[in-house]
């Protein structure tokens, strides 16, 4: 186990490298000046040429990459253009919001997903699983953006139950959280709900009630913890997803997080802070799939033994 | 079963959908609401100082908390480097400048820092008396060395590039006095300081930060109402009242600044009662807010004016084409632009002026929209069909009056090729390069003044892809009217000057000018004191609640 946690740490670091190169090549390659940008349109044809020195926007292409990856190699992650604050505060400064969001999100998806997913296999074909598959399609195809919205009409404006925007109370979180777990839930649901079905037929399912075991050991004991492992990977792939920024919700929401760093820092051409978002999030993507490949261990004793010396 | 949870489930959703977007229930608008925003509309020619005065002032609510909604984030706190006018916002609350613009009236100057000032004979030296006792955030005096310090650092930074070539000294006299020289005598010239980009700070906190490494643009120690408290990246930014401040502490104690970038959710934001103010309300919210109970939309004229460049450059359509050019002028009929371009929200204004600028004349008129005319000159200059570039910026601002002019102009018999760009990417190739057969943008008068407006698009020395007159406008006759205008002291004599760059602009068909867009404030009514502003430059200080 612990050699396989070793090689895939050491895969992350051409990961990482690859990573920067793309985004770096993109955003050289786009137009967009990030002086003239920051300037406006009132600066001088010298003002810009002197910003320009000053971010160091003016050596080629690999010079620029090779200057920011020494930087980063002596853990400098260089300097926001806009803000001049360190990349580094800048993304740890939002990170904590992002957080909080991913995991209200992935909270809602998986408690609810899992705990619906199974009352609709169980109940297969009754009212209970029609409704549970509709909702289903329901949040699977609602957009978030328009989702955030209707939520703030209705409990922001409306009837005053929750605040619109803000970060330093959990209820801020609510409808950012709902909104944001929306597909995800839905997905959670309908993988449950597929892989009960395919196990609550099994044999050894069919054997543990011959014996006389009641429904709820059955399930949650027998058949759930079988049908648990896609379930586990779905939900890891999603923190991957909800901790890189879950963009409009941010957005919608006026959440100060990753993804509207990132968003704002593309539209300024602000490379720096674009690079060690991504770096970051990157970085963390691969680190939560390692820890979903190790928890799958956990769970499934058939793949521990695959990592056991023989 | 299926079909009836299927019709449930979508009556559910479309229940809750009607709910939330449903009317509201209340009086469509208030009075307060209402007339701000209708008597400015019908202004566009006067100040913005009429609207105020119609609105129904309401009682105190001895709040002394408020909250600003901007959609644009401040880029740094130091004067003389921002370009955005939500931390030129943030900097008039933070900064005094030695003289400051009335509300209202921003051609009146009114004793900021400086408590008089005197020219001298040539009209080149400004000396200015400095208040006593001021002081800075941390508690120290404010001296003439401060000020001299400041001024001289402020003309350095990238916003006063313009401004910075006027200057030829900043002196200090006596440690009361200081004395600013510029290269000829500029009329505009307090107006330039009154500019929050020349705001006064202390020189020992400045090169304090500078030995220590620490970011002056997140910090500050100036000598306004307010003190900065706090700025979280993308979410606030907040101002403490300064007890000390020598026109006596503000009655708004704590100001915030949330920063949503999303309109809509910002306008929600408001309607939901988060906030007092908000800057940056879309036009298509714009009715939704104003039937909102309680809030007050201020219809706030820009401080550019939207415009048309039409190339003259070698290479390009327009060159040598001056009946083509002209053809243009008749093709344009202002008010479908307006009404397709901004929903109706801007203010015809034909005139190369700002409205709210001095030399602007309300009685000048344009080359007439006439189609037929259109189509006999651009026939007179044997035009065969040859595509005609036109390439537009992918914001609302500049896209959708881009898209009613090019249909125009197709129509006086233009082959035009209308491409829509990323911002960036048309920022890289049209405003830096001039890379286009004719483009649209606003003029962006730094202060209110003709010269600001005028001179860098329409004199011949500003030629060139590196400065913004990059058509090939201008001519000897052009060139005279604009000097006269910039170096004569004399108000009447600017004017016409102004008058005549007007007429031959209009003559040769540099460019057409169309109209000034709004920027529209939301206050609610409890908000008093508020006066719009073209350029942002509010002092809470003035406000209560």
């Amino acid at each position: 186990m612990a050699k396989m946690i070793g090689r895939r740490l050491l895969m992350l670091i051409p990961v990482l490298l690859g990573v920067s190169i793309i985004i770096y090549s993109i955003l050289s390659l786009t137009p967009g000046d990030a002086a003239t940008l920051i300037l406006g349109d009132s600066a001088t044809a010298e003002s810009v040429a002197k910003l320009r020195e000053e971010l160091g926007l003016n050596g080629g292409f690999i010079e620029r990459y090779v200057r920011w990856l020494s930087g980063v190699l002596r853990g400098d992650f260089g300097i926001s253009y806009k803000t001049r604050n360190p990349v580094f505060m800048e993304v740890f400064q939002r990170f904590p919001n992002t957080v909080k969001l991913a995991f209200t999100a992935i909270a809602i998806s998986s408690i609810f997903g899992v705990l619906f997913g199974i009352l609709s296999a169980v109940k297969q074909y009754s009212l209970i699983d029609n409704v549970v598959v509709a909702a289903t399609l329901l949040l699977s195809s609602v957009p978030d953006f328009w989702l955030g919205l209707m939520m703030i009409l209705l409990f922001a404006v409306k009837l005053k139950w929750l605040p619109l925007s803000g970060v330093d109370h959990w209820y801020n979180f609510i409808m950012p959280g709902i909104t944001a777990s929306a597909h995800y839930l839905a997905n959670t649901i309908r993988m449950t709900r597929t892989s009960m079905l395919d196990v609550i037929r099994a044999d050894y399912v069919r054997t543990a009630r011959a014996k006389g075991c009641p429904e709820r050991t059955v399930i949650f004991q027998h058949a759930l913890r079988n049908a648990l492992l896609p379930v586990v990977t779905l939900i890891g792939v999603n923190m991957g997803w909800q901790l890189g920024g879950t963009v409009i919700t941010e957005q919608v929401f006026a959440i100060p997080g990753i993804g509207s760093l990132m968003i704002t820092s593309i539209r300024q051409k602000d490379v720096p802070v674009v690079l060690g978002a991504l770096v970051f999030i990157a970085l963390l993507s691969s680190l939560i799939n390692l820890a979903t490949d190790v928890l799958y261990a956990y769970i499934d004793p058939r793949i521990k033994s695959q990592y056991v010396k023989k | 079963m299926k079909k009836q949870l299927s019709l449930v489930l979508a009556a559910v959703m479309v229940a809750a959908s009607l709910v939330a977007c449903g009317g509201s229930s209340q009086p469509a608008a208030t009075t307060a609401a209402a007339a701000p925003a209708e008597t400015q509309a019908a202004a566009a020619a006067e100040t913005q100082a009429a609207a105020p005065a119609e609105a129904a002032p309401a009682a105190s609510t001895g709040k002394t908390d408020l909250t600003i909604i901007n959609t644009v984030e401040p880029q740094t706190l130091l004067p003389g480097s921002e370009n955005l006018s939500a931390g030129h916002l943030i900097q008039c609350q933070l900064y005094d400048t030695l003289v400051m613009e009335t509300p209202g009236a921003r051609s009146t100057l009114v004793p900021g820092l400086a408590t008089e000032w005197e020219y001298s004979e040539d009209g080149c030296t400004i000396t200015f008396t400095l208040r006593e006792g001021v002081k800075f955030h941390d508690g120290t005096e404010m001296t003439a060395d401060d000020v001299v310090f400041s001024l001289k650092k402020d003309a350095e930074g990238s916003y006063n590039a313009d401004a910075a070539k006027l200057l030829a000294s900043i002196e200090k006299v006596d440690d009361k006095h200081i004395a600013v020289s510029t290269n000829y005598a500029y009329k505009p010239f307090l107006q330039v300081l009154a500019m929050p980009s020349f705001g006064i700070y202390s020189q020992k906190w400045y090169e304090e930060c500078e030995a220590s490494g620490t970011n002056m643009a997140r910090s500050e120690n100036g000598t306004g109402a307010y003190k900065f408290a706090e700025w979280q990246s993308g979410d606030y930014l907040k101002l403490e009242a300064f007890d000390d401040y020598w026109g006596g502490a503000p009655m708004i104690k704590n100001v915030t600044m949330k920063i949503m970038t999303d309109g809509q959710t910002a306008a929600l934001s408001m309607q939901s009662g988060e906030a007092d103010v908000f800057f940056g309300l879309d036009s298509a919210d714009y009715d939704t807010m104003k039937a909102t109970p309680h809030m007050v939309v201020w219809d706030v004229l820009s401080n550019g004016t939207h415009f048309l460049a039409l190339n003259s450059t070698d290479g390009h359509f327009f060159k040598d084409n001056k009946d083509a050019r002209k053809a243009v002028q008749h093709s344009l009929n202002r008010e479908e632009i307006n009404l397709g371009g901004l929903d109706g929200t801007g203010h015809v204004t034909p005139y190369p002026v700002n409205p709210d600028h001095f030399g602007y004349d309300p009685d000048w008129q344009p080359t007439p929209f006439d189609l037929d005319k259109a189509k006999e000159l651009l026939a007179g200059t044997g035009y065969s069909g040859e595509t005609v570039i036109y390439k537009s910026a992918n914001s609302s601002w500049y896209q959708n009056p881009a898209q009613v002019m090019a249909e125009e102009m197709r129509k006086a018999g233009f082959n035009i090729d209308l491409q829509i760009m990323e911002r960036g990417a048309w920022e890289d190739d049209v405003d830096a390069k001039g890379n286009s057969d004719i483009w649209n943008y606003m003029t962006w008068g730094q202060f209110p003044d003709a010269d600001a407006d005028l001179y860098i698009y329409l004199h011949t020395s500003q030629r060139g892809i590196e400065y913004a007159n990059m058509i090939d406008a201008g001519n000897d006759e052009c060139d005279a009217a604009l000097d006269g205008g910039r170096y004569s002291v004399d108000d009447e004599e600017r004017f016409n000057y102004y008058k005549q760059v007007a007429d031959i602009n209009e003559e040769e068909g540099w460019y057409a000018f169309l109209m000034t867009g709004c920027n529209f404030a939301v206050t609610t009514d409890e908000v008093q004191g508020f006066v719009p502003h073209p350029a942002v430059f509010y002092h809470i200080k003035d406000w209560s609640l």
